[in-house]
């Protein structure tokens, strides 16, 4: 599904990914772990296209090069990424945006357009599922949420875009455990052998949850390791100093 | 620029102010007056206008695209009231009509509401001019609520190429809750002038006063609104994107305790559309409030001006009042000025303001972009999300319909 | 001299071609009295010419009258232009012959009984050694290269870099203030610091020898060549004893590529008495330009004296990622008034301007910030940030922000945010509660509301600073 060869990314002068190589297979779980700073969140915003990056090498999405695609549409193509950081947008109502987001993906895949009935039926089935307050529909996207609110928002976001490829950019972070055994959960509810995903996390913690088919560990820019899940507790014990 | 006028064209009304002809073909504002600091109207006029001559004309026509809510009107063409409906159907309007209520009068204008503002119009050309040329507009007095919004659909038609329009209005509020919605529509596709002078008198009463353009208007258009303010809450709220030139004055006076005064303005500019509010709030007397919200989008060469002036005179203790602009920039064409201003003489206030101005949240892009989102898609979005707060405020549940489509028409006719 | 220029001359009847012995120029603002100041400072012809164009123009030019304060009708024609220092025997004898108020003012600043004399124009004997310590930072700054001397000096001494640079910031022509200044003023402070030299001392008015009789026209001059960086402190935290009616300083800063300028003025002259009466006018007009590429000038000043303070130090950002700061205390009490601010033109890309203004009014005063932020069209990826708060001590005093805001490309960014309050009595209640009385108390709140202009000040400029911000407010809360 994703291939990405020899990858290099640099902003503002600095390299950032210094020749990344890395395969997902369809239903695969990935995971990626690594130190400050090694790169993590720079491989999530390339994949998803942000702009202020020097890219070389390559990103192959399903047998297509990525590279100069478009933000939107990777989306639309199926790839989503689950911010670290979800943005407040103030003014911009959630319902207004997820129903847009929902129907520019639908029309691209050349589906028929949610109308107004079906979608609030939908978001409020997926909704309940992440034991999310249906009033949040009404209120500015992000706007004065909860650490765990956004996060939750996000996985909500990815049940109902349905990616084939899922990309979590440390989204454990700052949740308690409840609010991460029920975004683990959401997680592993999507999860089937026609998607994949990518978990960029610090810590063994998520990945206790949600069990990866591989763990590659991301140290300056590049993959150092990669083996199978028992490498992150490996990790967790150890710390990534044994590494080098 | 001349200005061509004869003397049938002088309001016969004006005997008892001191007029001089000489005056009136004085010079249109410009940039030495501090009000006109960011909009030379002589230079912009000049630009346009080789001549101006005096309108004097009054037409009626049929009109067929109310708004689909329940409501009164009054039906006005080219600044002149033809038609009125206050629920007993339409009536045509002659110089004053009768109603089944004292509570309600509408007539013409015997006397310019600003006749008696001497002072001011020694120094000012376009009152001077108003004064002696307003042949139109109207006078509504309310002494009780009513049940439904007043719709005044203010339509410009024929051939108004080059037109000097002066129009007087005035509304007197007693005991009384109204909704008043300007609805302008120019189908006239003429470049012209069109300077009004209105007064808004509220004593125990509620006003919400809309204003909203449907479609674009080459005119080029300037009001000045005088509003007093006694134990009433005035609201105003300006969705008139789309006209080449607007310029709309208002100077408040809160004079006695516990009143308010609001204004919300929401407007997306295009197609070096020129629009300027300003705004004097005088809070006279303690415990008033008052609240401004303007929000602007800019693109195309367009111009978004606010010039907000707070005044808290020394009795007015404990005075609440806030000010707030924004400005989107969308190109590198564009402009957006203001000049948020406060005046205080009282020391148990509470007074603040904001001014912002900057392009579209790359970041806030890219996240819905992200999402599936086009460009288009996600600018048009944040575009509405930027002017939301705006129009949340609008309580009546069909207007804000009716100016949610109305804004939504205005952003995502291209961008 | 030329035969024509010495006609010119001779055709005026005070006595230009002969040797002047009292040191005051004809009374009134003529042609005359610029000559004679231009002549007594034995000024190259350019400089001369320079000032008659000036004084030409003044006579087209009408007095401003826009701004807040309003001040009774300055008689020009009244004033004398220029004057020999005073003598020792027009001076108090001792501190006793001084207004006690002055003296018990310096005693709560802590200043120095040398010092204390010094500054009230008490007659110090030769042995005073600020001489000496000019002199000894005069050596120091030579070493390096840095010229730091009156303008008088260096227009005789560095006549090329005066020219190139005096009205290249404020025009003769600017404004009428800005005018009168160029045809008639006496001196002020010239500073130079050659390409990427630190200069290592805050410099200052006060170390620099007759700084004290810079008169009522003051010139500065300050230019910071590539690289280079500069602190100037002008003032004093001590209130001078001044009797000239009208200020009307010109400051002029230059900063070129990567240089840095920070300009410093605690301001503190006679503001007239509790009703009112007498008092300065400080009409001062002071700009720099950020003319080359990552450049930056910053502003500081803490106004606290004068009658009526009317001044807006500005910033031209013309070169590339230049920088403009602004951070302004400004306290008027009794019958003061201030009409102060800046302006922040913004030319070149990348540019950023910050302002922070803190007004505080008391007793029956007038105190109002006015700016102009202006992002020209070209001025690409700029961004500025101004924030004004006003605290307003009893119900006789005004409080006004007038800024003009004018953003006109997309890719720059303006925030402009300001309050207007009274003091916050809970937490004058808690102070009161710990043991403070209402002067203190009100001292430790007003200092907490300038914190962040204090903070940009020098070290121990910054401690006087603070006790001048509660001297200046005692006795407006009752």
């Amino acid at each position: 599904m994703l291939k990405i060869i020899n990858l290099k990314a640099s902003t503002g002068g600095k390299d950032i990914l210094k020749g990344l190589n890395l395969e997902i297979k369809t239903g695969e779980v990935h995971a990626i772990m690594g130190p400050n700073g090694s790169g993590k969140s720079t491989l999530a915003n390339v994949l998803s296209g942000k702009p202020g990056y020097d890219i070389s090498g390559e990103i192959n999405f399903e047998g297509k090069k990525l590279n100069n695609v478009p933000i939107e549409e990777r989306a639309q193509n199926g790839i989503f990424l689950a911010f670290q950081y979800p943005l407040e947008i103030p003014g911009v109502n959630t319902s207004n945006f997820l129903r847009t987001a929902i129907n520019s993906i639908r029309k691209a895949k050349g589906e028929k357009e949610l109308d107004a009935l079906s979608f609030i039926k939908l978001i409020k089935e997926k909704a309940s599922e992440l034991k999310i307050d249906e009033k949040f529909l009404s209120r500015q996207l992000n706007v004065g949420f909860s650490g765990g609110e956004k996060k939750k928002n996000e996985i909500l976001q990815m049940k109902l875009l349905e990616p084939k490829l899922s990309v979590l950019d440390e989204t454990d972070s700052g949740l308690d455990i409840d609010a991460l055994r029920i975004v683990a959960d959401g997680v592993n509810s999507y999860k089937n052998k026609d998607n994949s995903f990518l978990i960029i996390t610090h810590y063994q913690r998520l990945l206790d949850y949600i069990k990866p088919d591989y763990i590659h560990v991301l140290s300056n820019g590049k993959i150092i390791k990669t083996g199978r899940s028992e490498l992150g507790q490996q990790l967790e014990k150890t710390g990534y100093k044994y590494l080098n | 620029m001349k200005l061509n006028f004869s003397k049938e064209d002088f309001n016969k009304n004006k005997d008892n102010i001191m007029f001089n002809e000489d005056f009136v073909k004085n010079n249109f504002p410009n940039k030495r007056k501090e009000n006109w600091k960011f909009t030379d109207l002589e230079k912009i006029l000049n630009f346009k206008f080789k001549e101006l001559s005096v309108y004097n004309k009054k037409n009626t026509i049929t009109f067929n695209e109310k708004l689909q809510f329940d409501h009164y009107y009054l039906i006005s063409i080219n600044g002149n009231i033809s038609k009125y409906n206050f629920g007993n159907g339409e009536k045509k309007f002659s110089s004053s009509s009768k109603f089944d209520t004292k509570d309600l009068l509408l007539k013409a204008n015997k006397i310019h509401p600003f006749n008696n503002f001497t002072q001011d119009i020694k120094n000012d050309t376009l009152l001077a001019q108003n004064i002696a040329f307003a042949d139109r507009g109207y006078n509504l007095e309310l002494a009780s609520s009513l049940s439904k919004p007043i719709v005044i659909y203010n339509i410009f038609k024929h051939d108004l190429e080059n037109k000097f329009i002066n129009i007087s209005n005035e509304i007197k509020l007693l005991n009384s809750d109204i909704t008043v919605i300007e609805y302008n529509i120019d189908y006239s596709n003429s470049s012209f002038f069109r300077s009004t002078f209105q007064i808004f008198d509220l004593n125990k009463s509620n006003l919400n006063y809309f204003i909203i353009n449907k479609g674009s208007s080459k005119s080029y258009n300037y009001v000045r609104n005088k509003i007093k303010i006694d134990k009433s809450n005035y609201e105003n709220y300006i969705f008139t994107s789309g006209t080449k030139f607007k310029k709309e004055d208002s100077e408040i006076s809160l004079n006695s305790e516990d009143s308010s005064a609001k204004i919300m303005s929401a407007v997306f500019l295009k197609n070096d559309d020129h629009q300027e509010i300003q705004s004097t709030i005088r809070h006279k007397k303690p415990n008033c409030k008052s609240f401004q919200k303007i929000k602007n989008i800019l693109k195309d060469g367009s111009k978004g001006i606010f010039q907000g002036k707070v005044h808290v005179s020394k009795e007015a203790q404990k005075t609440d009042a806030y000010q707030i602009s924004k400005g989107l920039l969308l190109d590198q064409k564009s402009e957006f000025s203001t000049k948020p201003e406060l005046e205080i003489y009282a020391d148990d206030v509470k007074c603040s303001h904001g001014s912002t101005s900057g392009n579209i949240d790359e970041q806030a892009q890219y996240y819905l972009m992200s999402r599936g989102l086009s460009k288009k898609n996600a600018t048009r979005l944040i575009v509405k999300g930027f002017l939301t707060d705006v129009i949340s405020e609008i309580k009546n549940k069909d207007l804000k319909k009716i100016i949610n489509s109305h804004l939504d028409d205005v952003i995502n006719y291209e961008n | 001299m030329k035969n024509k220029e010495l006609n010119s001359l001779k055709e005026y009847k005070y006595g230009f071609t002969t040797q002047i012995e009292d040191f005051k120029a004809p009374k009134g603002l003529t042609e005359e009295t610029v000559r004679f100041i231009s002549k007594i400072k034995k000024e190259p012809k350019w400089l001369l010419d320079w000032r008659l164009r000036a004084f030409k123009r003044l006579k087209s030019l009408k007095e401003p009258n826009w701004q807040k304060p309003k001040y009774p009708k300055i008689q020009y024609q009244d004033l004398y232009y220029f004057s020999s220092p005073k003598s020792l025997k027009d001076k108090p004898k001792s501190l006793d012959e001084v207004d006690p108020k002055l003296i018990e003012t310096y005693k709560k600043l802590g200043i120095p009984l040398d010092e204390q004399k010094r500054l009230s124009g008490v007659a110090v004997d030769a042995v005073f050694d600020s001489v000496s310590v000019a002199t000894t930072f005069k050596g120091e700054l030579t070493k390096k290269g840095i010229i730091f001397c009156s303008i008088s000096e260096a227009i005789q001494k560095h006549p090329s870099l005066v020219k190139k640079y005096l009205g290249s910031v404020i025009p003769l022509t600017d404004h009428y203030f800005a005018t009168l200044n160029s045809a008639v003023f006496t001196d002020g402070s010239f500073v130079y610091i050659p390409p990427n030299v630190k200069c290592p001392m805050e410099l200052s008015t006060y170390f620099r020898i007759n700084a004290s009789q810079t008169g009522q026209f003051e010139r500065t001059l300050i230019i910071a060549d590539k690289g280079s960086y500069v602190s100037y402190l002008e003032g004093c935290t001590a209130p001078m004893r001044d009797e000239n009616q009208l200020h009307a300083a010109n400051v002029e800063l230059i900063a070129l590529d990567d240089a840095e300028i920070k300009y410093s003025t605690v301001q503190n002259w006679y503001p007239g008495d509790e009703k009112g009466n007498g008092g300065i006018y400080n009409f001062v007009t002071k700009r720099g330009v950020c003319k080359g590429k990552n450049s930056k000038i910053s502003w500081t000043q803490v106004e606290t004296g004068s009658a009526i303070t009317w001044k807006y130090p500005s910033c031209i950002l013309q070169g590339d990622n230049s920088v403009g700061e602004f951070y302004s205390i400004a306290i008027t009490n009794n019958h003061q008034k201030a009409d102060t601010g800046t302006k922040m033109i913004h030319l070149g890309k990348n540019t950023k301007s910050k302002i922070i203004s803190k007004g505080i009014s008391a007793g029956n005063a007038d105190n109002t910030y006015r700016g102009l932020v202006d992002i020209n069209r070209k001025a690409l990826h700029s961004r500025n940030y101004t924030q004004c708060d006003s605290l307003l001590m009893g119900n006789s005093c005004g409080a006004h922000t007038i800024p003009y805001i004018k953003n006109k490309n997309a890719s720059s960014i303006i925030e402009h945010e300001a309050t207007t309050s009274k003091i916050n009595e809970d937490q004058l209640f808690y102070c009161n509660q710990r043991g403070l009385n209402q002067e203190e108390a009100v001292s430790l709140i007003v200092n907490g509301f300038c914190k962040e202009v204090l903070q940009q000040l020098p070290m121990e400029f910054a401690v006087e600073a603070q006790k001048l911000v509660s001297i200046s407010l005692e006795g407006s809360v009752g």
